[in-house]
């Protein structure tokens, strides 16, 4: 499906600040540092949590 | 019978993750996406939904294209919380706002004490369990005023339970003339798990019920009161499996009311660029299989899926105050137990010992998982 190029501009653009700034996410509301979580391997900061980060289907 | 001309629709799940989304952004610029499933009771946090993303919700809403997908509701609870009411009124103004196509739940209870944290666990299929989950789904109906469907749970304790879940699932739908989400990985986790061909389970489910179809990747798990076993979880946390894309193909044929085919992958999950192009890939191949199926078949969808007959709310809402203490019996067992044999000898002192929920037939290594499973998610997401 065609989506309108100002939401597909939007999106991009959010997902570039998201990505210097740490997304919005539940972590955020919680007050959890994500820069100071464990790092991976690669040295990423370990997600501690996110909004498809779910137990739903019964065997997560 | 009236049938209408349909098709199928390569859909994500998608949710406002930042990694998801840059995962999903290419499928969006090449106008891959056809439909969106959100997660619309897993904002409780956020106060405010950044605009851009209630413009994509409307994008896809507008086109009948968008589906929800609640996670928290629990409709097998013995005991009615005021986290319910309040999970029907979200879902009531949030249907208002945004047209969903249609609207579906979890299979299960919440074992956490807190509305939003826990893990789902089956319940006992019975005449009880079977009112109480009836009457749940008249009133999620009754709040979206569109179709409404269940979603198959991966786990379960014993063979019968897993032969016998497409039957009580067709049971709890009829009254509203529901339909199932039939998760393909949760099958897969049911065919390992418990050593089933496909051609044996898929019979036990309802597939003209089947509106929608997931598939996602998920993580193989050691038990150690089985050490030649290993448990397949529904994690979402991988690639698509190669089985999963053949129990796809088995699938489509089948199920001849279907209308959406979902990827779900966790955010979590997506973090390098790899995983990302990984679940670009697994979008292709699912949509390549759905778009081969549809050059040789056209569906004709018979059923509208929405209630024949309204069906009445009682004003107090009915709860069972033992299955209410059962479960927070076992959800303490679940969360607490030190290991299987701690769980088992506590659950043989409970009063789930000689009840419907036959613990004395429970698989060790499904009670282990079990274990694994609600002490990951007691503490919430």
């Amino acid at each position: 499906m065609k989506l309108p190029k100002t939401l597909l501009q939007a999106i991009t653009l959010s997902i570039a600040i998201s990505a210097v700034t740490g997304i919005t996410t539940s972590c955020e509301k919680e007050n959890i540092d994500r820069t100071t979580a464990e790092p991976t391997d690669d040295g990423d900061p370990k997600p501690q949590c996110g909004f498809e980060d779910c137990p739903a289907c019964g065997m997560g | 019978m009236k049938t209408s001309q349909s098709t199928i629709y390569s859909t994500v799940a998608c949710n406002l993750d930042q990694h998801l989304l840059q995962a999903t952004l290419p499928l969006f610029a090449s106008e891959k996406i056809e439909a969106i499933e959100w997660s619309f009771d897993t904002l409780f946090k956020v106060k405010n939904i950044p605009d851009w993303f209630v413009e994509l919700l409307k994008t896809y809403s507008q086109a009948n294209r968008l589906i929800g997908h609640g996670v928290y509701f629990s409709i097998f609870s013995g005991k009615w919380s005021e986290d319910q009411t309040n999970w029907l009124r979200h879902l009531k103004k949030t249907a208002n706002h945004f047209k969903f196509d249609h609207v579906t739940e979890h299979f299960g209870f919440m074992t956490g004490s807190d509305f939003h944290k826990g893990a789902p666990i089956s319940v006992p299929y019975n005449q009880s369990t079977l009112a109480l989950g009836r009457d749940r789904l008249v009133r999620i109906y009754d709040a979206c005023q569109c179709p409404v469907g269940l979603e198959n749970i991966a786990f379960a304790y014993t063979l019968d339970e897993v032969k016998q879940q497409g039957e009580f699932l067709t049971k709890l739908i009829e009254p509203i003339n529901g339909f199932i989400i039939l998760d393909l990985h949760n099958l897969y986790c049911q065919l390992q798990n418990f050593s089933l061909s496909f051609d044996t389970l898929i019979k036990a489910y309802p597939l003209d019920r089947v509106r929608e179809i997931h598939i996602s990747g998920g993580s193989w798990e050691p038990s150690d009161v089985h050490p030649t076993r290993n448990i397949r979880r529904d994690t979402h946390d991988n690639a698509v499996p190669d089985e999963v894309f053949e129990l796809l193909k088995l699938s489509l044929n089948r199920c001849p009311n279907l209308k959406f085919v979902v990827l779900e992958q966790l955010g979590t999950a997506l973090y390098t660029s790899e995983q990302q192009i990984q679940f670009q890939h697994d979008f292709d191949r699912m949509q390549n299989i759905i778009h081969q199926y549809l050059k040789k078949n056209t569906p004709q969808i018979s059923n509208t899926f929405l209630p024949e007959i309204k069906s009445s709310l009682s004003l107090e809402i009915p709860q069972n105050e033992e299955l209410a203490q059962q479960q927070a019996e076992l959800s303490f067992i679940l969360e607490t137990a030190k290991n299987h044999s701690d769980a088992h000898e506590k659950l043989r002192q409970s009063s789930l010992a000689s009840t419907d929920w036959k613990i004395e037939n429970w698989s060790a290594y499904m009670l282990e998982t079990a274990l694994k499973i609600a002490q990951k998610w007691k503490q919430g997401w």
